[in-house]
């Protein structure tokens, strides 16, 4: 197909004009990082990897549609978008929630996202991924979707076993796919903002027992007294 | 070649070297099975070949219900057999401990209501356990039964959460639930008052429930989500309002306690005793599927899972008897059988459901056969 080679042809002298012609953004890495729990529900993933693109494209002088190289790309961006779109639904049911897509334009693009863990799983939500990643199976059994699903039960087996919890996965999807697993002991130490607030936590309830042992025939105030402040963990529970 | 399990021999008759040569077939824990039958030779010459007198499952709260009945029947119909030991933890838990190893000091099943995952089984590999038969019992499954003549609304899980819950979001934060009609969680319900009939706490069927229901209908909740601990969030699911609208009820009374109790009350219930009720009782359709044998055997019915029961090959005592437990292939051949996993067998008290024939049949030839997990 020489039509497609002249394409690809091309698009990198395309890109390699624009790696060379902009020393400063041979490397424009560009990091969105956002808070977990805190993403809105729209615009999607996909959504807000095109908008990246198309961006970074538009400081670059480049317009989608400019030729039919462009148009081509920009479908096969949504296809993948739609693809991504699907793999960060199935990282959500699995207790991950996208918090970072890193891009850079140069002779060799790269896209990668970070997931952090947003909820751990109880038993039934473990029962419930499986559930839906083998109806995803029966819904979609292309090779790119099996990879994606094979990501997913990764992440879960890797918490599954003894004393560790999977914290982040990071996968780079260009320009060689790659998926990076953080395991953190389940028991490791609280970060010194987490201590401090048991401490506080601790302090508070003393105050109040003493308060409570001084002056026993005055009554505080329900609110006050009852129930004391507690770490977010209720004993007896199971998960 | 799988040894065949015989019975016993009155005493001490297998010579060491022949203990040896079985033992060095086992994979792992070798030296430790050996040592650990060395120190007991005294106690084996009084009768016993096998390190320990009786079965140890590990199970999980949903499958509490299969296990202890399993165990109750076949120590019942095996003659001079132990009952069974169950112990029941979280899902992880179990395959964790049947995993730890091969020996008398690990469990020789494990009952769950999740295929074993491949990491899981490699885990298992790794600390020697190598020969696992797995066997698929049933489904569980839970519905949502009316009197004949009573209204039937089609529910959905979300909505039997913000029933049944002791507290409803507010905000991002929670307060009492002091909802009274249905009609007050979606205006397209019947405004009759909230009344249900659940399983009562610390039973398989409520487990159930708690799993396939509560924690289904709040998982979406985003007060719900926003909670990062496992057993925190599964507590505000699950923890059922005391305000008389959510009755517990002993397993064999729900029944009976339906068709005593005021109109428009809902019982939850297993399958099998829908079945049982004899057109009495109406299923109500939930997360709009209506729960039938089709629909839990696809598991398109939401509120269905598959009962998974592991077994170690290893655990089994060689053809002169000598092993970790002796009933491990009875068991097996017990639990397939069609007296307790088939239409009308025993394990239905339990809230099983029957596999079709064609997939029960398959399962009793891998309990025959005790063929490994190929996966």
């Amino acid at each position: 197909m020489p039509h497609r080679q002249t394409r690809a042809i091309a698009a990198l002298a395309l890109l390699g004009a624009v790696a060379f012609s902009m020393p400063a953004a041979t490397q424009p890495s560009t990091v969105v990082t956002v808070p977990l729990q805190d993403l809105p529900p729209s615009p999607s993933l996909g959504e807000r990897a095109g908008q990246l693109w198309s961006g970074l494209l538009d400081q670059l002088g480049i317009t989608p549609g400019a030729n039919g190289m462009m148009r081509s790309a920009t479908d096969t961006a949504r296809r993948h978008a739609r693809a991504r779109d699907d793999f960060a639904w199935l990282m959500d049911v699995a207790g991950y929630k996208l918090k970072e897509i890193e891009s850079s334009v140069s002779l060799i693009p790269s896209l990668s996202l970070t997931f952090g863990q947003a909820r751990e799983l109880t038993e039934a939500d473990r029962d419930h991924v499986e559930r839906q990643l083998e109806r995803h199976a029966r819904r979609n059994p292309g090779t790119f979707e099996a990879m994606q699903r094979a990501i997913v039960r990764a992440v879960l087996e890797a918490s599954e076993i003894g004393g560790f919890s999977v914290e982040k996965v990071e996968i780079d999807l260009f320009p060689w796919p790659k998926v990076k697993l953080q395991l953190v002991p389940t028991d490791a130490p609280v970060g010194v903002e987490a201590a401090r607030i048991l401490r506080a936590i601790d302090r508070l309830n003393r105050q109040l027992e003493e308060r409570r042992a001084q002056a026993p025939e005055q009554p505080f105030p329900p609110a006050v007294l009852t129930p004391f402040l507690q770490p977010a963990t209720l004993p007896g529970t199971r998960s | 070649m799988v040894p065949p399990e015989l019975p016993p021999t009155s005493l001490w008759v297998a010579p060491v070297q022949t203990m040896e040569i079985i033992l060095r077939k086992t994979a792992l824990g070798l030296a430790g099975l050996l040592g650990v039958m060395l120190a007991t030779l005294p106690a084996m010459a009084t009768g016993s070949l096998t390190l320990r007198d009786r079965l140890t499952v590990a199970g999980t709260f949903s499958t509490e219900g299969v296990g202890r009945m399993l165990a109750q029947r076949f120590a019942e119909g095996t003659q001079g057999a132990h009952p069974p030991q169950l112990e029941v933890m979280r899902g992880s838990e179990a395959f964790e401990r049947f995993c730890a190893g091969i020996g008398p000091d690990t469990p020789d099943f494990a009952l769950v209501s999740r295929r074993m995952p491949r990491g899981v089984m490699e885990h298992c590999r790794a600390n020697g356990v190598t020969e696992v038969v797995e066997l698929r019992l049933g489904y569980s499954a839970v519905v949502l039964a009316a009197r004949r003549g009573d209204i039937a609304p089609a529910l959905t899980s979300r909505q039997i959460y913000e029933a049944l819950a002791a507290e409803r979001t507010s905000g991002e934060g929670f307060e009492p639930n002091r909802t009274r009609l249905w009609s007050e969680i979606d205006p397209s319900l019947p405004p009759r008052e909230i009344r249900m009939l659940v399983p009562e706490a610390g039973t398989g069927m409520r487990a159930l429930m708690e799993d396939l229901m509560l924690e289904a209908g709040c998982r979406e909740v985003r007060a719900i989500r926003l909670l990062f601990e496992a057993s925190y969030r599964r507590s505000k699911c699950v923890t059922l309002r005391e305000d008389q609208r959510a009755v517990p009820v002993a397993h064999g009374e729900i029944m009976g306690a339906l068709l005593a109790a005021p109109p428009g009350t809902i019982a939850v219930l297993s399958y099998d005793q829908l079945l049982r009720a004899g057109g009495n009782l109406l299923p109500l359709r939930l997360d709009g599927v209506l729960p039938d044998a089709a629909g839990i055997a696809t598991l398109d019915y939401n509120q269905a899972q598959v009962v998974f029961l592991y077994a170690k090959r290893q655990h089994l005592p060689t053809r002169e008897g000598v092993g970790v437990v002796q009933g491990l292939r009875a068991l097996l051949t017990e639990a397939t059988s069609e007296r307790a996993a088939g239409p009308g067998g025993y394990l239905g008290l339990a809230g099983l459901v029957p596999l079709p024939p064609a997939e029960r049949h398959a399962q009793r030839r891998v309990a025959e056969r005790l063929s490994l997990r190929s996966r």
